[in-house]
């Protein structure tokens, strides 16, 4: 026995724990903390536990170019953000399936919104987009602007994947499958954060599904 | 390196008790695990928007009090005869209350009796500088209260009480701070939360709780 808490498997009692939680996605039902949101696709964008081996939660988007599901602490009114900008950590594991080429499958990380495009976001992401050729790093804020950056992974339509992005107090690392990929500088973001999952297609012919098996965020 | 979080919380070739671990992280309040209750005055229980927020009770009432809390609705898993929590809570508040209390811990019954209320937990009140250990059986004046040694402030504390059938243990910040033997629960507990504020004008007391574990042993 290595820990009489889980507490202190994370932390020592004489350190104030911050905030941390983890997800496995395992269940009849999707956990309250979270709120799935089909950003763009209406009935056709879809989210639910998945009746597969290793299935977790499983993001369908279809019938509509652009269609967007989008996994996160709130919908399109409001979302809960504990996480900080300048201390914090996402780790997500998931597997994509086949997707058209210009999809997100998935972008995921930290965000203020549950949609992540539009105005007045601020995000820290990578992208699965089979448009490109690697994994793409990205984050935006008001104060850095829009930054990418390719990472060292290829992207893929069927491999499962494990991304981290750690927020620091002015650069993002991403690593992928337990390798460092890149850092990107000057990143600007001053909103707390919370994570999201999202997935789009973006073609007519082959939409992208996502099954996440595993998300946990923690400050700093 | 075990995968199992069984095997890194429970020695090879044992059972493990009840547990339940609750990182208040999330849109919502697990409500298929916890119940909140306003018991009066204006108030309100939520998952609080700021960073390391966790879950926030809010008293707003002015010239009156608020009591709220949250628990397992009488479900009550964890022995009086040994068990152990642990809670990260802070209190809060945007104008000078008159009276507030925060405490954090295992209770009977979800209600907001105290002295009297087969309990153990950690206490804030403003009648006192210190944090104090709060326990009592489930007789009316039999209760103990004893000193933590730990200054009151805003920022958040990790608790621990353990509670075995002969005495009551609370460490903050991994220190032991108090150790007691006498009044202590006699009946099944349940985790819980408590806040209690009294605002002279407008403003409102917080009790904000960003960790909740609780087993047997």
């Amino acid at each position: 026995m290595a820990f009489p808490s889980v507490y202190e498997m994370t932390n020592p009692l004489t350190t104030v724990r911050k905030q941390h939680f983890w997800e496995y996605f395992s269940g009849a039902t999707l956990n309250s903390r979270w709120t799935f949101t089909s950003v763009v696709g209406d009935a056709n964008t879809t989210g639910a536990m998945a009746d597969e081996v290793n299935g977790g939660y499983k993001i369908t988007t279809s019938v509509s170019s652009s269609a967007q599901g989008a996994l996160a602490f709130g919908n399109l009114s409001g979302v809960i953000k504990p996480f900080s900008p300048t201390g914090s950590v996402f780790i997500m594991k998931f597997k994509p399936t086949t997707a058209s080429s210009p999809a997100w499958s998935p972008l995921a990380g930290f965000c203020t919104h549950a949609d992540i495009l539009g105005t007045g976001r601020e995000y820290a992401l990578l992208n699965n987009s089979p448009s490109s050729a690697k994994i793409i790093a990205s984050c935006t804020s008001s104060g850095g602007g829009y930054k990418s950056a390719n990472t060292t992974v290829d992207s893929t339509t069927s491999a499962e994947m494990l991304w981290k992005i750690e927020m620091k107090s002015s650069t993002i690392d991403y690593s992928i499958n337990g390798v460092f990929s890149n850092t990107i500088s000057g990143h600007g973001l001053v909103q707390g954060l919370t994570p999201n999952v999202s997935a789009r297609a973006d073609g007519t012919a082959v939409f992208p599904t996502i099954n996440v098996q595993y998300v946990e965020c923690y400050n700093t | 390196m075990t995968k199992s979080i069984y095997d890194q919380l429970n020695a090879s070739g044992t059972v493990a008790k009840q547990r339940v671990v609750e990182t208040f992280s999330g849109d919502a309040l697990d409500t298929d695990r916890w119940f909140y209750i306003l018991f009066n005055g204006t108030g309100a229980g939520a998952m609080s928007d700021e960073v390391d927020g966790g879950f926030k009770m809010s008293s707003t009432a002015t010239g009156a009090t608020s009591e709220s809390m949250i628990a397992f609705k009488d479900i009550r898993q964890y022995s009086h005869t040994g068990s152990t929590w642990i809670a990260v809570v802070k209190s809060t508040n945007t104008i000078a209350l008159n009276h507030s209390a925060s405490l954090a811990g295992l209770k009977a019954d979800d209600d907001n009796t105290f002295n009297g209320g087969n309990l153990v937990g950690f206490k804030k009140e403003t009648n006192n500088n210190d944090f104090i250990s709060y326990h009592s059986t489930n007789v009316g004046g039999q209760h103990g209260g004893a000193t933590t040694g730990v200054g009151q402030d805003q920022n958040y504390h990790t608790w621990k009480g353990e509670l075995s059938s002969s005495d009551y243990k609370l460490t903050e910040a991994g220190i032991l701070r108090t150790s007691e033997t006498t009044n202590l629960p006699v009946s099944k507990l349940q985790p819980f939360v408590y806040h209690y504020g009294y605002q002279p004008s407008a403003g409102s007391g917080n009790t904000h709780c960003a960790y909740m574990e609780a087993y047997n042993t």
